[in-house]
């Protein structure tokens, strides 16, 4: 964001800008070459499932096809439980 | 020597770092942040958003011309931004500046969806106002479509955007102390508690305020990439996200607040002063400025911006600062209809002033810390603070000294009709020092006064001063 700057003593003054960029990139260099670049990007905005849940209810009709259709995934998922496991195993290994 | 300092709200994206260097506006990209710019600088909004001023004017600078240790080693890309005027933020905007704002944020995410971007955050931060115009700054926020995902930015958008609107809306609350009080907003299961019974029934409620609460309660232990999976599952699409903004922005565009709506129009005729006494205040603005070349002058307790217009002649930005929202949120219709991008509405009660705030207290800086004036008016504003607000004059000329600039100020004698009127509330003898001599004589310690003016009804006096260097 933009400020006009300000009076006070910024922050920032005094400390070595490299050290700086260094706390700023960790990691993404690294998750570029493997590829999974993406899910690392999503840490920073801490994703709440109810608010991404609700936008398909906000998105009308369709957008409620897919709420029911998640909540019956919810409801028949101890049925699919080997498929569930190996989907938050394959997260893990993601991690 | 370069003068480098970091953005102190600039940290919480890594792939996109905001610095100021000599003056100029600086972001940094990392490889990813790069990536993402790439595909914003060729999609057909960007320069038509830039063109019609809804996003910060921004181009590339070569890496090259920056400093090493500007640059560090994580920026592979360099963007310089235009410089705002003066930040203020959603806590100092009024009902239909947030509503302004929040627009331009959909508008700009929907012309992002078309060319498969989409934004990583929905915050109300993420804008600024040049006058009366909202300006999106944040082009870090901007990010390639990840296929089958909601927006990431719904809940922040929620929390610092609609529920205020909503609050403010439906309820009559303002929503600025809200704002002020968490900069991240307000959460869902707190509003919705705020909304019951026939409340919900009022448009956005239930879908935006209840059942998003609800489902935050009963989510609070999923994993949202767990959560992102299933939704993808279970259908959610690119065009499902179009639809939740689009169904969002219907939304905003229809929330009105009541009273700003109808009340405005009496307004501007409840005033007291005769149109004799405007003509006069106005000149002695006009002498006081003129020729000076102030770059920056806050109209503080400026009201209906009457004299912010008349100092806007005389200088490059103007600050309208007051604690009255129904009146600047009717000075922001009218600015925002005339295309006005010179006069400022800020909302702020000038003896409780917005502090610093966020991380630190440093990442939103308190209103008088973030720039310096070259001029200041305080047209009728002394005795609001000094006998309603119960502040010291003394204390009064050293705040205005302190704001180092000329300064243009008017003391209300205790038997003029408006201080009598505040006075009549306060125990006699109370504010015994409330007098032209005591004023004049603190002035005159801490200012060289270059004019003098009494009023023709003897009850008000107008002072043309410049501050005394203290020693």
């Amino acid at each position: 964001m933009l400020v006009s700057r300000c009076g006070q003593e910024p922050v920032t003054r005094g400390i070595v800008p490299d050290d700086l960029h260094l706390t700023t990139s960790s990691g993404s260099g690294a998750a570029l070459a493997t590829g999974r670049r993406r899910f690392l990007m999503l840490a920073y905005l801490d994703a709440a499932s109810g608010s991404l849940i609700v936008q398909a209810i906000v998105a009308g009709a369709a957008g409620a096809a897919v709420f029911f259709k998640l909540g019956w995934r919810r409801i028949t998922s101890p049925f699919r439980r080997r498929t569930a496991t190996a989907e938050v195993g394959e997260q893990r290994d993601e991690r | 020597m370069s003068n480098l300092e970091l953005e102190p709200a600039s940290f919480r994206d890594p792939a996109s770092t905001v610095a100021y260097l000599d003056g100029r506006v600086l972001r940094g990209l990392t490889k990813e942040g790069a990536e993402d710019f790439g595909a914003l600088s060729s999609a057909p909004f960007f320069e038509a958003a830039m063109t019609e001023g809804r996003l910060v004017r921004t181009t590339e600078v070569p890496l090259e011309e920056l400093p090493q240790s500007v640059r560090g080693d994580a920026w592979v890309q360099a963007l310089e931004h235009e410089r705002i005027p003066f930040v203020t933020y959603p806590y100092e905007w009024t009902f239909s500046m947030l509503k302004d704002a929040a627009l331009v944020h959909l508008d700009l995410l929907l012309a992002a969806l078309e060319a498969d971007l989409t934004m990583k955050d929905g915050y109300a931060y993420n804008l600024a106002f040049v006058g009366a115009r909202p300006v999106f700054i944040d082009v870090g926020s901007f990010e390639r479509v990840r296929p089958g995902e909601p927006w990431a930015g719904y809940r922040q958008f929620c929390q610092t955007m609609l529920y205020p609107l909503l609050l403010q809306a439906h309820k009559d609350i303002r929503f600025q102390p809200w704002l002020r009080g968490q900069v991240q907003g307000i959460q869902p299961q707190e509003l919705a508690r705020l909304f019951s019974g026939t409340d919900r029934l009022r448009s956005g409620v239930l879908k935006h305020v209840t059942l998003h609460g609800a489902m935050d309660q009963r989510f609070s232990g999923s994993r949202a990439q767990d959560t992102q999976k299933e939704l993808k599952a279970a259908g959610f699409s690119t065009e499902l996200q179009k639809a939740t903004v689009t169904a969002i922005r219907k939304l905003v565009s229809r929330l009105e607040w009541s009273r700003s709506a109808s009340e405005w129009k009496d307004y501007q005729h409840t005033s007291t002063y005769t149109d004799a006494e405007r003509q006069l205040k106005a000149a002695f603005v006009e002498r006081a400025l003129d020729g000076r070349g102030t770059r920056l002058l806050f109209d503080l307790g400026g009201n209906d911006g009457t004299y912010s217009r008349v100092a806007a002649r005389h200088a490059d930005y103007v600050v309208c600062a007051d604690g009255d929202d129904l009146c600047l949120d009717g000075l922001y219709r009218a600015l925002r209809q005339e295309g006005n991008t010179q006069v400022l509405p800020a909302y702020l009660d000038l003896s409780d002033p917005s502090p610093g705030l966020g991380w630190r207290g440093r990442e939103r800086a308190g209103f008088f810390d973030r720039a310096r004036p070259d001029a200041v008016l305080a047209l009728a504003l002394l005795h609001h603070l000094a006998i309603t607000g119960n502040v010291p004059l003394a204390e009064l000329v050293d705040w205005l000294h302190g704001l180092g600039a000329r300064l243009v100020v008017e003391f209300v004698d205790p038997t003029d009709p408006m201080a009598d009127r505040l006075l009549a509330n306060k125990p006699a003898g109370m504010h015994g020092d409330y007098r032209r001599e005591v004023f004049e004589r603190l002035l005159e310690a801490r200012f060289e006064v270059v004019e003098r003016e009494e009023f023709p009804s003897g009850t008000r006096t107008l002072y043309h001063a410049t501050p005394r260097r203290t020693p």
